[in-house]
């Protein structure tokens, strides 16, 4: 007698139920993807209640670098007085560079802003007598944005402070600048900001300007 | 020899019979269904891309025309995950909760502490105190000290008053470093 051999009929798979959640998850993935990179650029603020006799102290020395941003254009000043390029005192107004058209910072007048912080940054204040802590306070600056500047321009004003400039002639610009720019990232370790990130290179002598900058809150 | 043709134009007529169903079985054996796993290898390997990219930011910030548009800017520094408080063109929020709201880049007087050219934005700061009460005790718990960072991400429009007024609320509830959100223009 033959026997009857259990034969168990494996039917072929079906691909629609998972065809439908990835149709389905597809579009909403797609309409919530950005395509477009964030980042951020970090700031900080003024210590509101300084009162320490140690912080008076410090006051006393810093170099106290400030860019004044009006919609007439930018004021540069430090303990010493007006720091407007030779020639460009600064006047009535205070001006060292002026917008052509109130209100608008165009991309000349950023740049010569970058041209003159660069030579204050690598040639007249370059030496560590000036500074208590040169590490940081070399790359510290005050912006005071007036209060109809938009934020827009705030944010270009800050790039230009922050990264080394490419061109510069007075005094000459480094050939070796990383094309990332001045490169700062978040150490989840120690929870702290750290330039030139990890296994990154130094990129803070080599592309980094003024990265540090204190924000004034409620001036003018 | 009639005989011998009568056979030969049998076998020629069976050979011919023979060679159609052949051919018949042939073309209903061509007739394969449609194979969809080349077209499901497609749909998942995009499906994996978009969840990358859904979870790689800490912070989601979506822009939105006329209410959120980031800045471009040069930086290359990347988020982290921190408190995160949107200046749109219409409202503030912070992680997401509206807070109040925005009429011409400014903030209504009867939400200010102190009046018309106060800074202090009142239920901001209730808010941020409260988020700075929480992430104080989970810094703890984990043996980290609490940095007060915040996320700013701003309408590229808005005046720098209004920035000036989240920052300076912002600060009176412990928070002293921040980020400003930016698009990038280079990796």
């Amino acid at each position: 007698m033959r026997k009857k051999r259990d034969t168990i009929e494996v039917g072929d798979l079906n691909l629609i139920p998972i065809m439908n959640l990835v149709s389905l998850l597809i579009p909403f993935l797609l309409l919530s993807a950005q395509f477009i990179q964030i980042g951020i650029i970090l700031i900080q603020t003024p210590r509101l209640k300084s009162n320490s006799s140690a912080d008076k102290k410090q006051k006393k020395q810093a170099l106290n670098l400030t860019v004044v941003m009006t919609g007439k254009g930018y004021y540069i000043k430090s303990r010493f007085g007006s720091e407007c390029p030779p020639g460009k005192t600064g006047g009535d107004e205070k001006l060292c560079f002026r917008n052509k058209v109130k209100g608008k910072f165009s991309a000349a007048t950023i740049k010569a802003l970058q041209n003159h912080l660069w030579y204050l940054y690598a040639k007249k204040y370059r030496s560590p007598q000036y500074y208590e802590d040169e590490k940081t306070d070399r790359h510290t600056i005050t912006l005071v944005p007036q209060h109809d500047i938009k934020y827009e321009d705030v944010v270009k004003t800050l790039d230009a402070m922050r990264e080394i400039p490419k061109g510069a002639k007075d005094p000459p610009s480094p050939k070796d600048i990383p094309p990332g720019g001045c490169q700062m990232a978040f150490d989840a370790r120690t929870h702290r900001w750290l330039v030139g990130g990890k296994g990154k290179g130094d990129t803070l002598e080599k592309a980094c300007m003024y990265h540090m900058v204190t924000l004034a809150i409620g001036a003018t | 020899m009639a005989n011998s043709n009568a056979a030969y134009d049998f076998w020629l007529k069976k050979k011919k019979e023979k060679k159609k169903a052949k051919i018949a079985e042939r073309r209903k054996g061509n007739d394969m269904p449609l194979t969809i796993t080349s077209l499901l290898d497609a749909l998942t390997i995009i499906l994996l891309f978009l969840l990358k990219s859904y979870g790689s930011n800490p912070v989601n910030i979506s822009q939105r025309r006329g209410e959120l548009m980031l800045p471009k800017s040069s930086s290359t520094a990347n988020m982290a995950d921190m408190v995160d408080i949107h200046v749109g063109a219409t409202s503030i929020l912070v992680h997401g909760k509206p807070i109040c709201n925005v009429k011409n880049g400014k903030v209504d007087e009867s939400v200010k502490r102190d009046g018309a050219d106060g800074f202090f934005i009142t239920p901001l700061y209730k808010e941020l105190k409260a988020k700075a009460k929480e992430l104080k005790t989970k810094a703890k718990a984990v043996g980290f000290k609490f940095e007060g960072n915040a996320l700013i991400a701003a309408h590229k429009a808005v005046p720098y008053r209004l920035l000036s007024e989240v920052l300076y609320t912002a600060n009176q509830a412990e928070f002293k470093l921040y980020s400003f959100a930016i698009v990038k223009t280079r990796d």
